[in-house]
């Protein structure tokens, strides 16, 4: 009889299950385990959507002053004050009514459409240079409007300030509006997209040369 | 075949940023209006309003306007993006003196056209309230005109920062076809 007996059957055999521990003979490395390819963050594409959304922001605040007071003046003896906004006044009397709501929105457009191009920029590479210089016109346009804005309604209460104390205490006051105060928030907003709208090419410049470097 | 070379383009937009500057600083010294007073037909008062934001004449107790900052902002902005399209007219080739000869035209634009804008709507307000009074003469001075002018040519310096093909004409082959 040559063959094995009936009872007789192979010892089972422990075959190593994925992902379970591997016993490595001492000495003998471990192999390197290649993970998936790690693609470089895109920081200049990040910087271009911080900037457009800061952007649209300044634009949406600009809008909103158009339809706030820009100041009111308190004071008057028959005991109604002035108020001013970007397109009208409550008469015709003090100061000079003037329309800033026409360049507030202008400017105001031209920053929510350098937004959106910059936003649009960060996946349309053709864009980035128009969007760049939208949006830097438009930042250069929210500065022009917020400083003379600001300057003016300044000026305004200074004067009334200086009439009342020649007169002798006079009682008229200058209240600043939320249109005015929304306009000097935009202004800060756009000044703050420069930054990153400035560092994104930079950023580009950089990645290009690490990938440059790495496939080399 | 006549192409437009990068490096004539960019000194081009060297000069329209220098014009646009000096436009912006000559508004410096031009008024944005004139208001003249009569009584019984003779001139009693003149009120000049001037960059400053103070009024030649007596024109005490009048509101003041000014666009002094942002101009000289305008014209320094030019004046880098002068310096900057010069450089990169040192080559045909694009590179980060041309971009940044363009942001900075631009943001000179967006100052000038603001300052521009601003200062009509506030004249065009002036004219219409005196218009109503007896005796009252409004004239429009030169400095809007003149910021305009700096706008476009400011406009006009950020439009051709970076324009132009270079002068690639290779002929294949040539030596070969003789």
């Amino acid at each position: 009889m040559t063959g094995p007996s009936p009872s007789w059957s192979p010892p089972p055999v422990q075959y190593p299950q994925p992902g379970g521990q591997v016993a490595w003979a001492g000495g003998v490395a471990a192999p390197p385990v290649p993970g998936p390819p790690r693609s470089p963050v895109d920081v200049g594409g990040v910087l271009r959507l911080v900037s457009g959304g800061l952007l649209v922001a300044a634009g949406v605040l600009t809008a909103i002053a158009c339809a706030l007071t820009m100041y009111a003046i308190d004071g008057f003896s028959d005991g109604s004050p002035f108020e001013a906004t970007a397109w009208s006044d409550s008469g015709d009397r003090y100061p000079t009514p003037v329309r800033w709501g026409i360049p507030m929105a202008v400017v105001a457009t031209v920053l929510v459409v350098g937004g959106v191009l910059l936003l649009a920029s960060r996946w349309a590479v053709r864009l980035r240079g128009a969007a760049a210089a939208t949006g830097t016109a438009a930042v250069g346009g929210v500065l022009a409007v917020g400083w003379m804005v600001g300057s003016y309604v300044g000026g305004l209460a200074d004067l009334l300030r200086e009439t009342g104390a020649d007169v002798g205490g006079g009682s008229e006051a200058l209240d600043t509006g939320g249109g005015t105060v929304l306009l000097q928030i935009a202004l800060w907003t756009a000044l703050a997209a420069v930054v990153p709208l400035v560092l994104a090419p930079v950023a580009d410049a950089v990645r290009a040369r690490t990938t440059a470097g790495g496939a080399r | 075949m006549r192409v437009l070379r990068p490096v004539r383009v960019r000194q081009v937009s060297a000069g329209l940023a220098v014009g646009a500057a000096v436009s912006a600083l000559l508004s410096l010294a031009l008024s944005l209006g004139t208001t003249r007073f009569f009584f019984d037909g003779e001139e009693i008062q003149v009120v000049t309003r001037v960059a400053s934001g103070e009024t030649a004449g007596d024109g005490g107790g009048l509101d003041t306007f000014t666009w002094v900052g942002p101009t000289v902002l305008a014209a320094v902005l030019l004046a880098a993006a002068a310096v900057a399209a010069v450089g990169a007219s040192r080559t045909d080739r694009p590179g980060p003196w041309g971009a940044a000869a363009q942001q900075l035209a631009a943001g000179a634009t967006g100052l000038l056209a603001g300052v521009t804008g601003l200062l009509v709507v506030f004249e065009v307000s002036e004219v219409s309230t005196y218009r109503l009074g007896e005796g009252v003469v409004t004239r429009w001075g030169p400095a809007p005109a003149v910021l305009a002018v700096a706008a476009v040519l400011a406009l006009a310096a950020a439009l051709t920062a970076r324009r132009g093909s270079a002068t690639v004409l290779a002929t294949i082959g040539a030596e070969g076809t003789s």
